[in-house]
């Protein structure tokens, strides 16, 4: 019976299934290492509750058994689960502007900018800005800085500190359709790893990274921004807060966006 | 999450202390078995196509994608040492199995899930040392009660794995009954050092196991003679296994290369497992059943260290089964009636081996863990042990265990000649979880199961088998409804 019926095609197709590799799992050292924060070969999606309005935001947190503490758990009616999505540069409109590109990630949530990053030796860079498409209403966005900022400087421990300038020369930027000229003064730094309360998970040595953005154009007035991101290890970002603009405390108490990790990504 | 594994006691020892096993006059003895199977498995990925999360339901050929049948082979080397003292107070018993693909895939190998090619298992390394008490035993020891639905040495012939538990023990016989109490470790891991040695340097990552269990048994010999007498052998037994794990060291089975120093977490397992067995053995009929009910709670169900969740994880799960046959072994004919029933859990795929390939599971899939945080916080499916077989095709090879599923299964032999046997049997099944099947429908579908058994006096056995499986509604897919899958394989055995 089975060689009669072995005459007929098989048909069901080979799998398309990708083999699953775990990655990396947190060894909870106390430090991220370049190989312990996701830095994906293609395409990746992340679910992330947000919260767009006013937000009241504890930076400071409290101190249990000697280590910070930050509950960031609660959820409000008005926040929403929003797709995060970083993508490979192939097929992007400004792919031939940034030969060294490997990551486009969006830096709002419209996913109006992207940020073009590069994984080198002890670093992930942002290498430019661009608008996701080459002709939005608004105008258009590319920025190429001179030298890489670096966003993440590894190993990530407690304590480090690191300021980077990305110059924008003359013929390298323009923001919404007009022409920039000037610098980007990106001041980051890292304090104490502790324990994280997320809407649906806890963290127990999540880093708190602060950064202050200024932008200097050239003759004309500053803006500075401040954020407050987290990192774990072998997730990446699982949280960040965004200052409103002129923000002048660096623990600020009310963020004008604040995104949050969901578990509805499936990352356990 | 270890997999929950009941810690009972050893039939075996019991079958021992029964009074009916011959005497030896050496001082060790040794027995083993041989075992060489082949088979054709034909269109068991039931020509439906892919699931959502673009598998098959069974792997192909690898070296002939398009082709519907596969070849499978293996051999199985079981080898057993027993050594005692002159007066038989103590004794050691080791055991080893073998299992190699003959340069093939190997049947135990086809559904892609363990890997038993040319793997070493030492089933048992144990003493038994009889005391004023009763009988001691320490060691690595086979663990299994009552028909095996959970607990399963894998002792059978067509068995390809076996539960084993590290366990140190008392049997103490009291009025007719075995009274059983004993400590296991289920799991040792976190290794230390370059050589990979496997010990545990945090007792706590240990999955540790309390049972007490009191059983009344007569073994095979016991009961065919009261058979021959005319009597009626009532047998029966409870068990109730505690099982804990205060932490847990991920690494070990999530990564290839857990590293020199992988994380441990808290883990917060306590699961209390409940069992009972009967067996009415008449000189015309048997009866036999089995049924457990495992509860318990995960108070961390996250598997990655430092990233928790804050609600614990429920365990509710029921399996029962139930065996009878008209006829017993001594008749030519046989007929009778099996059933089963294993919980379900309504999340998608059966939940029969969760790995991180399906650790992705969507509705449809045919396998995947049953816990999806953050809104599923249950694993209520009850698994069998795999080695508790009713079919050849659905639940042995592509579901891989019974699982989510409720069964029934005439089945009927007749011994041709002396020594020759013609058996078959029907099973009938549906999912008590229409979510968790590929389709979304309850109806597993109709396998049948006929073949022919030949033993001989000087233990030489072998078995030839055709079966067929009429997909149900279960495994259709939206565009191509699921076909008939076959097989025939044959299997040589000799014991020594």
């Amino acid at each position: 019976m089975i060689a009669l019926a072995a005459c007929i095609d098989n048909r069901t197709p080979e799998p398309t299934a990708d083999q699953v590799t775990l990655p990396c799992l947190p060894n909870l050292d106390h430090q991220i290492d370049i190989d312990e924060l996701p830095f994906p070969d293609g395409d990746a999606v992340g679910e992330y509750w947000v919260s767009n309005t006013d937000t009241a935001v504890d930076l400071a947190g409290e101190t249990i058994d000697n280590a910070p503490h930050w509950d960031w758990s609660g959820l409000a009616t008005t926040d929403a689960l929003v797709d995060v999505a970083a993508n490979s540069m192939e097929g992007a409109w400004f792919a031939s502007e940034f030969p060294r590109g490997e990551l486009v990630v969006p830096l709002d949530l419209e996913h109006t900018v992207l940020g073009i990053l590069v994984r080198e030796d002890s670093a992930i860079s942002l290498l430019g800005l661009a608008s996701e498409s080459p002709n939005p209403t608004v105008g258009k966005t590319l920025v190429h800085y001179d030298t890489p900022i670096p966003l993440y400087l590894f190993p990530i421990t407690a304590g480090a500190h690191w300021t980077s300038t990305g110059v924008i020369s003359v013929g390298n930027g323009m923001i919404d359709g007009l022409p920039f000229v000037g610098e980007n003064i990106f001041d980051l730094t890292v304090g104490d790893s502790g324990t994280l309360d997320l809407p649906e998970l806890t963290l127990t040595q999540a880093f708190q990274l602060r950064t202050q953005v200024t932008v200097k154009p050239d003759g004309g007035p500053m803006v500075t921004q401040r954020s407050a991101s987290f990192v774990f290890e072998c997730f990446g970002e699982v949280a960040r807060a965004t200052s409103r603009q002129e923000e002048p405390t660096a623990d600020f108490h009310v963020a004008r966006e604040v995104r949050r990790l969901s578990l509805r990504g499936g990352h356990l | 999450m270890k997999r929950i594994a009941l810690a009972l006691l050893l039939a075996a020892n019991v079958a021992r202390a029964d009074g009916i096993t011959e005497t030896l006059d050496d001082r060790v003895d040794v027995e083993g078995s041989t075992r060489l199977r082949g088979g054709l498995l034909y269109n068991f990925d039931l020509d439906r196509g892919l699931t959502p999360s673009g598998n098959a339901l069974f792997p192909s050929d690898p070296d002939d994608p398009k082709s519907q049948t596969r070849t499978v082979r293996d051999l199985r080397v079981r080898v057993g040492l027993t050594a005692h003292t002159e007066g038989r107070t103590a004794e050691l018993v080791l055991g080893a199995d073998v299992i190699d693909g003959l340069g093939g895939t190997s049947l135990a190998d086809a559904s892609g899930r363990p890997d038993n090619r040319g793997r070493l298992q030492l089933r048992n390394a144990f003493v038994t040392v009889l005391t004023p008490f009763g009988v001691a035993v320490a060691g690595r020891m086979g663990n299994q009660f009552g028909l095996g639905m959970i607990a399963n040495s894998g002792d059978c012939f067509d068995c390809d794995s076996s539960d084993s538990a590290d366990r140190i023990g008392l049997i103490v016989p009291v009025r007719g009954f075995y009274v059983a109490t004993s400590l296991d470790v289920s799991a040792t891991t976190q290794r230390v050092g370059a050589q990979s040695s496997e010990l545990a340097i945090d007792p706590r990552n240990n999955a540790h196991a309390m049972t007490a269990a009191i059983l009344r048994f007569r073994g095979d010999e016991v009961r065919a003679i009261r058979r021959r007498g005319g009597s009626r052998t009532v047998d029966y037994g409870a068990a109730f296994s505690y099982l804990w794990q205060d932490h847990d060291v991920p690494a070990e089975y999530l990564l290839d290369d857990p590293g020199m120093d992988p994380a441990s977490m808290h883990r917060g397992l306590r699961a209390l497992a409940t069992v009972a067995w009967a067996r009415i053995d008449d000189s015309k009929f048997r009866v036999e059943a089995e049924a457990a009910y495992v509860a318990g709670s995960i108070e961390q169900g996250s598997t990655i260290p430092g990233a928790l969740v804050r609600e614990p994880v429920g365990i509710g799960q029921l399996g029962a089964v139930v065996q009878s046959e008209i006829g017993t072994p001594e008749t030519r004919y046989g007929i009778g009636v099996d059933a089963g029933y294993a919980s379900g859990d309504p999340a998608p795929g059966f939940g029969a081996f969760p790995t991180l390939q399906n650790s992705t599971v969507q509705a449809g899939d045919l396998d995947g863990p049953q816990v999806k945080f953050p809104d599923d916080h249950r694993i209520d499916n009850f698994r069998f042990s795999p080695n508790y077989r009713i079919d050849k095709i659905l639940f042995h090879q592509i579901i891989g265990t019974v699982t989510d599923a409720v069964y029934v299964r005439p089945h009927a032999r007749a011994e041709i000649v002396p020594g020759l046997t013609a058996n078959t049997a029907l099973i009938a099944s549906w999912a008590v979880e229409g979510s968790s099947t590929p389709s979304g429908a309850r109806q597993l579908g109709v396998e049948i199961d006929s073949g022919l058994s030949y033993k001989t006096h000087d233990k030489v056995r072998i078995d030839l088998t055709y079966a067929v499986l009429l997909p149900g509604a279960a495994f259709d897919n939206t565009m191509l409804d699921a076909r008939a899958a076959q097989s025939v394989d044959a299997t040589v055995g000799y014991a020594f």
